[in-house]
């Protein structure tokens, strides 16, 4: 009813749904509930699930402290004129970069169709291409490669890495607390924290050992550098769009059946720890982006 | 691909060279030269000699068509089998990968290499309403699969594995854990495993080098379907349901002559290697080859030398997997070009649920 008296109208009725109190509460489960309605038939919590392919890389992009939430001031994608966009073409790797380089919300990210970002295609992201009444939730190997091996991931992992180590006035306990406070919501338990600490100790002595040629040539390199290291970018990579336009018009005349097809192999970037302490901290702090607890609504 | 210049010999098509086509335009008689080959005298054209010599094993559906004769909507119905292509069906590769589950719990059940980027893009081996696992895992013609390269060394990941799965075990313990996190706690499992795998499976160095030759593997782009098949192979050899591999270039409105032959050259002897690969080691009777593109070229001339786009009356093969070895089904077309839409079989997605391969010669 109340759904009519709002004129049917869809965003009305979400916002009525968040406000209430049951979707507010959290998936903490007491042992007595779970017996007396282990389905959650009551609404007694939030029904654990995990999170969307956008929920995923905005926390993640959070609890780095790198998401930037201002509003995307137009589409990367802007510019483009109408063509049949290859998902292996100059614009399609321009853009490809744009995003994975970006620090916007999710809700920002261009969608071009058979262009979805990587960030989001791993996990159940809905195609551009069709409808989707409701997305699938897959767990499967891809996504668990994802977490430990993608540029975005390793990349977010460092930079709040770099913040804290460099960060005098903590001490190693309270990083722990604050990496926990992050990402989880939470302090770490006594336990936890003992571990973390351990896992430190002993992730930096054999990094040092395994990682000590890797450390020594990419200081040589960039003695100076203080942000994550990247590979030399494309010439104007950047989001101002111009590029885009430019590297269109010769497509755009030549016949698409012309067009050699085969997929390159795109360059990757390089996200590398500076040295074994850097090294210990991105590892840890990517564990816990990689855990059950971070990716499933708590 | 034009079917009149490679493996539907048209003798009333070389006889009528120059006189006017049914449909208009000039008949053109093909400039290369067909043979009879192997115990059943199946007529293919020289530019496939190579294929010729396993002529025996194949099984050819003559007098197929397609409802639309642009490449996107082709491609899709190839692929998915709709008609209309804007109604996204799951792929050939998911149905195959749902009926049939996988083999390999390691691997990726249904890979497509090198797959076309335009022409419907990934609806070409989506799962649409399928669940999202049955859709194909796309590498490239020389093996890259995102993410599938360890990022840091393997004793630093273990380590980095351990806390992760420490953390998801202490948060299973806890009433009222997901459900799917026991799955979380496999997938980890599993993937570090495909790091080791997947990068060697894909890696056709491997190979011995009389195989390599045998296939004709080069690099660069000449070499990219030779390459493409000797994944396939050790693809499906490791129990991958469905792998579709993909030569691009087809579209000979003009050229017709000289692309032709250099587009043979490049399918020719990898996909002859290829049969006899599986067939020695006793692969092929369970594995089925499909060859084909989403249409025909007509038998009129396009230009001096092309040929258009011709939804009737061209052909496929088949090997393996049971398929009657040297038999020919579907209605002969005198021009390859059927007149009637009765008489032709239409092109629909494989109802049949066999362990197979797809080899499509895409435009």
């Amino acid at each position: 009813m109340k759904f009519i008296e709002d004129g049917w109208s869809i965003k009305r009725l979400t916002r009525r749904i968040v406000l209430t109190r049951a979707y507010q509460l959290s998936t903490a489960a007491d042992e007595q509930a779970l017996v007396a309605d282990p389905m959650n038939r009551y609404s007694w919590r939030h029904s654990p699930r995990r999170l969307s392919a956008e929920e995923l890389r905005d926390a993640t992009l959070a609890a780095a402290n790198q998401i930037d939430r201002s509003r995307q001031e137009r589409s990367p994608a802007h510019d483009l004129r109408v063509i049949e966009l290859r998902n292996n073409g100059p614009e399609a790797q321009r853009l490809s970069d744009i995003v994975s380089k970006s620090r916007k919300r999710s809700v920002y990210l261009p969608l071009l169709r058979t262009l979805v970002p990587s960030s989001l295609e791993v996990f159940d992201f809905a195609d551009q291409g069709t409808v989707t009444g409701s997305r699938d939730t897959t767990t499967v190997p891809t996504q668990a490669l994802y977490q430990l091996n993608d540029v975005f991931v390793r990349r977010s992992s460092l930079a709040l890495a770099q913040s804290l180590t460099s960060e005098s006035g903590l001490n190693d306990q309270e990083r722990v607390n604050q990496i926990y406070l992050l990402s989880l919501g939470r302090t770490p338990s006594t336990g936890e924290t003992e571990r973390a600490l351990a896992y430190l100790t002993e992730f930096e002595t054999l990094a040092a050992q395994e990682l000590a040629d890797t450390f020594a040539a990419a200081n040589a390199e960039k003695p100076a550098e203080v942000a994550v290291a990247t590979s030399p970018e494309p010439a104007k990579a950047t989001p101002e769009l111009g590029t885009l336009g430019q590297a269109q018009s010769t497509a755009a005349v030549a016949n698409p059946d012309d067009i050699e097809q085969s997929t390159a192999a795109i360059p990757e970037e390089v996200v590398q720890p500076r040295n074994a302490r850097e090294a210990a901290w991105a590892s840890f702090i990517q564990a816990i982006y990689g855990s059950g607890e971070f990716q499933y609504l708590r | 691909m034009s079917h009149v210049d490679t493996f539907d010999y048209k003798p009333q098509l070389q006889a009528n060279d120059g006189k006017p086509g049914p449909g208009g335009g000039k008949l053109v008689a093909s400039k290369f030269q067909f043979a009879q080959h192997g115990q059943t005298g199946t007529w293919v054209s020289e530019l496939y000699p190579h294929v010729a010599k396993q002529v025996d094993k194949l099984c050819f559906i003559r007098g197929l068509h397609t409802d639309t004769p642009a490449h996107p909507q082709a491609v899709i119905q190839l692929h998915t089998g709709a008609r209309i292509a804007s109604l996204t069906r799951p792929s050939m590769g998911a149905w195959t990968l749902y009926g049939l589950g996988t083999e390999n719990q390691d691997l990726p059940g249904y890979i497509t290499v090198n797959p076309s980027p335009n022409f419907g893009g990934a609806v070409n081996y989506g799962s649409a309403f399928l669940p999202a696992h049955f859709q194909g895992t796309r590498i490239n013609d020389s093996g890259f699969l995102p993410n599938v390269k360890a990022s840091t060394v393997s004793t630093l990941q273990r380590k980095q594995l351990d806390l992760i799965q420490t953390m998801n075990r202490d948060l299973l313990a806890a009433p009222g854990a997901p459900d799917q996190l026991e799955g979380l706690i496999q997938s980890y499992e599993l993937a570090f495993q495909m790091q080791g795998q997947v990068p060697e499976l894909l890696d056709i160095s491997k190979e011995p080098q009389h195989v390599l030759d045998a296939y004709g593997v080069k690099p660069g782009p000449e070499g990219s379907f030779a390459r493409q098949c000797v994944m396939a192979r050790r693809l499906s050899e490791a129990g991958v349901r469905f792998v579709e591999i993909r030569q691009p270039g087809w579209d000979h409105h003009n050229n017709l002559n000289k692309g032709l032959i250099g587009n043979a050259a490049a399918t020719d002897q990898p996909t002859a290697a290829l049969l006899a690969d599986l067939e020695q080691r006793g692969l092929l009777d369970e594995t089925l080859v499909l060859f084909g593109s989403e249409f025909g070229r007509l038998p009129t001339a396009q230009g001096p030398d092309g040929r258009d786009h011709n939804i009737t009356g061209y052909p496929m093969w088949l090997a393996g997997a049971g398929v009657k070895p040297g038999s020919r089904t579907g209605l002969r077309t005198s021009l390859g070009l059927t007149p009637s839409r009765d008489a032709c079989t239409r092109w629909t997605c494989m109802p049949h649920c066999w362990p197979c391969w797809v080899s499509t010669t895409n435009p």
